[in-house]
């Protein structure tokens, strides 16, 4: 029984902590797709010839219908994005070649945009061109999906947690009846009674956090590392950082395992409460 | 201390456990409490305990109101008490030494201390032998005097024994009467249901019998005559 309450403890948090990632990045994306509403981003291939990246230059620099064109080199996009993590930023050491140089339009007229972006795609030498604005209602709808379907399924799993935790340490407590009758009636209060009781049940909710923590955060680590580039890639932002919010993942699974864990053992006393 | 001001108790069928009872028993006194099955024994018990409170009047309690004790306070007022079943309660898996001693460490008193405490008692019950023993290596006469050692072992004013010798014969029921005969000589006020009319009447204590919820006998020497 003490398994399964660490086991349901452990699902609940991994949900949880599954749920929160995708939100955050959901958010990055959000504030860092809105500031750029308008924006297209025209990257190029790193092998394009000379005269393909002359003839997309030409092409986009005669474009009446530009209001902003800025080129960033490959070396220059490192930069921007190494500055985009701040502290963090030394963790992009010698990742130059994994840039591409790139084009940020602005077009006079963000109607235009669809028949803008149809004709560059076809130009040799064009790699990928990140068009937001229709992404941005996608993307909201999608996040509020999870919210709700990340809320309903996370209350689930807690309330779970919570009786199958309560149930553990119900067993426990009908095994040590006769000590906490003797105990009762030599004067022992609540407090002493029952807090063995709760200790136990933090403690599978503490192991419950611990193991989410350790899978949560070595999977999300491993995700960051094989698809954080092509994210970028796809959507002009950057996933989150697993370090980022290390700290922040411990608290909560913390106190969300500590919680469920004292709050279903608390339940499971409340029969011998009475004095 | 102890008394007992009209108290009665009804519960929710209607069925009056205790009604209008009053009486005083005082620091040093051994009163046996007799009447037959459903008379109100274990009630008047839990009243004194404060795991129930009168419906009526007033049980008083080294001069407090018992059923005013507040929740927090109970343990507390329990601590003055020692209490010993008729079916002993011990922990089978703790030796003699062990079960007495648990009455203590859940305080938290030291160790040097415990010892102490726990050998004394153990010399008044006369099982100093005894005390690495488990209960099941034990009679049932020697797990009543281990069960009454651990009640004692906080130095109670007042010992409330519920049918202790129940279970036993009678030559070890004299056991456990002369262990409490020896415990009252020390000033520790004994109350004791009981059955045993031999015991009663032999030892001519001070008599309260009950007979459905009512104190019909209160008798100074009396002996064991329980109202059909």
């Amino acid at each position: 029984m003490g398994f399964a309450s660490v086991f349901s403890v452990t699902t609940m948090l991994l949900m949880l902590g599954a749920m929160l990632l995708i939100l955050l990045n959901i958010n990055i994306f959000m504030r860092d797709t809105q500031e750029s509403v308008g924006d297209i981003t025209i990257f190029l291939l790193e092998e394009i010839t000379a005269e393909d990246a002359k003839a997309v230059d030409d092409h986009l620099r005669d474009d009446a219908g530009i209001a902003e064109l800025r080129f960033y080199t490959k070396e220059e996009a490192y930069e921007i994005f190494k500055d985009s993590w701040e502290e963090k930023g030394y963790l992009l050491e010698g990742m130059v070649g994994a840039f591409q140089p790139y084009y940020v339009v602005v077009l006079a007229d963000i109607n235009e945009s669809h028949q803008f972006v149809s004709d560059i795609r076809t130009m040799p030498g064009v790699d990928l061109v990140n068009y937001s604005q229709d992404l941005i209602d996608r993307i909201e709808a999608i996040s509020r999906t999870v919210q709700y379907a990340g809320i309903i399924v996370v209350a689930a799993l807690v309330l779970i947690s919570f009786f199958v935790i309560s149930n553990t340490i119900k067993l426990t407590v009908v095994a040590r009846e006769k000590e906490i009758e003797v105990m009762r009636y030599v004067g022992a209060g609540s407090g002493m009674i029952e807090g063995p009781f709760v200790i136990e049940g933090m403690l599978f909710g503490l192991v419950g956090a611990a193991v989410a923590f350790l899978l949560i955060y070595l999977g999300y680590r491993e995700l960051f590392e094989r698809y954080s580039e092509q994210f970028f890639q796809l959507s002009s932002s950057q996933m989150m950082h697993p370090l980022l919010i290390r700290k922040e993942f411990v608290i909560i699974f913390a106190v969300m395992g500590a919680g469920v864990g004292m709050l279903g053992s608390l339940f499971s006393l409340r029969k011998y409460r009475r004095i | 201390m102890i008394e007992f001001q009209n108290v009665s108790r009804v519960y929710k069928n209607q069925v009056r456990a205790l009604d209008d009872v009053s009486f005083h028993i005082a620091p040093g006194e051994f009163v046996f409490l007799i009447g037959e099955s459903g008379a109100g024994k274990s009630t008047l018990i839990k009243l004194l305990l404060r795991e129930e409170v009168p419906n009526f009047g007033k049980v008083l309690y080294q001069g407090n109101n018992v059923a005013s004790i507040r929740a927090r306070r109970i343990p507390r007022h329990r601590q003055s008490m020692g209490v010993v079943f008729q079916d002993f309660r011990l922990l089978d898996d703790r030796t003699v030494f062990d079960n007495i001693s648990f009455a203590l460490e859940i305080f938290g008193y030291p160790n040097a201390q415990i010892k102490r405490k726990v050998a004394d008692v153990l010399e008044l019950v006369d099982l100093t032998r005894k005390a690495g023993s488990y209960p099941n290596q034990l009679s049932g006469g020697e797990r009543q005097r281990v069960s009454i050692a651990r009640a004692m072992v906080n130095n109670p004013a007042l010992l409330i024994a519920d049918e202790p010798t129940g279970n036993l014969d009678p030559d070890t029921s004299w056991e456990i009467l002369r262990a409490l005969r020896d415990i009252n000589n020390t000033g520790t006020t004994i109350l004791m249901a009981t059955h045993a009319s031999d015991i009663v009447n032999r030892m001519r204590k001070r008599v309260l019998e009950l007979h459905s919820g009512h104190l019909v006998r209160d008798e100074e020497g009396g002996a064991y005559s329980v109202q059909a």
